[in-house]
């Protein structure tokens, strides 16, 4: 690997220059990237005082108490610290295999059987992503608002029903390229259509929904705009970092503040440090070609 | 006990769905049923609707069918400075000029550095990646923090001898709020963006790279000749939504400065008016019109693109 690399790197002269002035980049934007968090993450072990008289230096006592008192005094709306914890775990949950199971809904008939107006369903999935449709935020809005849906924990789960996206578009291309075969064997069998949908085609598919399954959670636990237009009365630990900060007057205590913030990193964090490789590679853009 | 013909009849009456056809249609019925209902509640409905609000006023509760709206619109995007609407538009359309024109070329060319192989690319990588999945309201309090007066970036300024009070506030100041808007987009954007074209470069098969090395192709050409006509579906692709996902950015803007200090957007502008205010003729008049009008560029850009480069397949 190495020995290719230089290589690499001595077949092309021009490239020597190149190399080192995007590594002085690379390295320039990754300090970039990782000192703000790094110090935010100390910050939030300093006292009160200690961070506002000395910004830059190691906190002289790591107190890691500010971290129970973000739990026990981080409030909005009437939510506190678990709340929020808890709301962001039930909307990630919900909102993901909502989407999932909608998103499969769709792909998979239109992928494996032939009927009069797959096409058309199909052109809209895309037409829908590509189309830029500006404006219709306060349509939606007042659409929920006349329903009585505002506020409801549940609005989240339909509004996540929607079956065509991204999910769709990846769980569509998977069904395609899976092979007929078994599903010719299980209906030779006497096996439903359904039984075919659930017991042998979902499970060949499982390494894409346990990729998807990821994406769409974390995209749902990052989510601030949904719960802050819909469920602002229960909001999220994403929401709530967003209107403490907004809402200047909460953040007396910052380090405190800070180390809500970096509560609400770590579970990221981690999934990210578990599964980077599959997260990394599924965001590759797929090129759709019509 | 039965006859023939009436054992048949039964038969029929206890099984309806005979046929593989018919049990079929069944199925894809049953499972398209509630996506598509989705389907036409919030989106086909909700657009429709969104529509006709664009043409309607309420006057003394009374609505009213009218092209005031627009008359409005353009009254004020042509009034030039000072008005919510023309900087809207005018922002919205740094932003994409930002994200085509620098955001996009810094992904594209460094991302072809990443997939040569740079040394340790394995970890710039990671890093890279990391402001994807972390949510924006994360990034900009650590941003916002981060440039604050009294905060990090000031005093390192300060080190290097700039005075603290020739420091502008930033994202509190109107000659500054949209740049640090701007420049925040980028910090946190360009990561992911690098990962996933050296994801789609590694893509392309092996053989084709091998044969510029053998030519002893220079890495600029090399880049400019071989790779980018190679990733062109994706590349165009993504130009594409950039351009029709113009006048959806708001998030930013919400997240770093509320509007303030000439940053709104027209994303912004219809998401404001979405919680804030209850009069949704003009916000829904001015997506139509965004629509009308960047719809057919869309269509265009599309177009061109498709035809500059043949549809590379592989």
């Amino acid at each position: 690997m190495k020995t290719k690399a230089i290589k690499n790197l001595a077949i092309h002269k021009s490239a020597n220059l190149l190399f080192i002035f995007s590594f002085i980049f690379f390295a320039a934007y990754s300090v970039l990237l990782v000192y703000p968090f790094l110090w935010v993450f100390l910050s939030s072990l300093k006292s009160n005082r200690e961070f506002f008289e000395n910004m830059f230096s190691l906190p002289k006592n790591w107190i890691f108490a500010n971290y129970v008192e973000t739990v026990k005094t981080m409030q909005i709306n009437d939510n506190n610290f678990l709340q929020m914890l808890r709301n962001s775990i039930f909307l990630t949950v919900t909102g993901t295999f909502s989407n999932l199971l909608a998103c499969s809904l769709v792909a998979y008939p239109l992928a494996k059987y032939k009927f009069r107006g797959s096409k058309l369903i199909y052109n809209i999935a895309i037409f829908v992503q590509i189309i830029p449709l500006v404006g219709s935020g306060p349509s939606l809005y007042k659409l929920v608002a006349q329903l009585h849906l505002l506020n409801n924990l549940w609005f989240i789960w339909i509004l996540n029903m929607g079956g065509l996206g991204f999910s769709f578009l990846i769980l569509y291309a998977c069904f395609k390229s899976t092979s007929w075969t078994y599903a010719e064997a299980a209906f030779m069998d006497g096996a439903s259509n359904f039984k075919v949908f659930y017991a042998i085609m979902i499970p060949l598919a499982k390494p894409v929904y346990v990729a998807l399954s990821i994406m769409t959670a974390i995209t749902i636990w990052n989510d601030y705009y949904s719960p802050f237009l819909y469920t602002e009365n229960y909001p999220t630990l994403a929401l709530g970092i967003f209107l403490y900060k907004v809402k200047s007057v909460y953040v007396s205590n910052i380090p405190v503040f800070f180390g809500g913030v970096i509560l609400t990193l770590i579970p990221i964090l981690i999934i990210f440090m578990i599964f980077s490789k599959t997260i990394m590679q599924n965001t590759v853009a797929g090129g759709l070609k019509e | 006990m039965y006859s023939r013909e009436e054992g048949h009849i039964l038969l029929k009456l206890k099984n309806p769905l005979k046929t593989k056809k018919q049990k079929d249609l069944a199925f894809v019925i049953c499972m398209l049923a509630i996506p598509v209902a989705h389907f036409f509640v919030f989106w086909l409905f909700v657009n429709l609707r969104s529509i006709l609000y664009a043409f309607q006023q309420e006057t003394g509760g009374q609505i009213v069918y009218t092209l005031n709206n627009f008359k409005n619109i353009i009254r004020d995007v042509s009034s030039g400075e000072g008005n919510i609407i023309s900087e809207s538009v005018f922002n919205s359309f740094k932003f994409l000029f930002l994200s085509v024109f620098v955001s996009t070329p810094i992904c594209v060319f460094f991302s072809f550095v990443l997939y040569k192989k740079i040394p340790g690319h394995g970890v710039f990588r990671v890093i890279f990646f990391l402001p994807a999945i972390i949510s924006q309201v994360i990034l900009s309090t650590i941003f916002t923090y981060f440039i604050n007066p009294g905060g990090p970036l000031n005093a390192i300024l300060g080190i290097f001898g700039i005075a603290e009070d020739s420091i502008p506030q930033w994202l509190g100041d109107p000659k500054y709020a949209l740049l640090t808007v701007m420049v925040f987009t980028i910090w946190s954007g360009i990561g992911a963006g690098m990962v996933v074209y050296s994801g789609t470069i590694a893509r392309i098969p092996g053989d084709i790279m091998e044969y510029d090395k053998l030519e002893g192709v220079g890495i600029f050409r090399e880049f400019f000749q071989i790779v980018i006509p190679l990733i062109w579906p994706t590349l165009s692709t993504m130009l594409v939504l950039t351009l029709a996902g113009m006048a959806a950015l708001g998030g930013q803007v919400m997240l770093l400065t509320e509007g303030k200090f000439g940053t709104y957007t027209i994303g912004y502008f219809i998401f404001r008016s979405m919680k804030y205010s209850s009069s949704y003729y003009y916000p829904s008049a001015l997506g139509l019109m965004t629509t009308a009008i960047l719809f057919p560029i869309v269509m265009l850009v599309k177009n061109i693109f498709n035809r500059f480069w043949a549809d590379v397949q592989y």
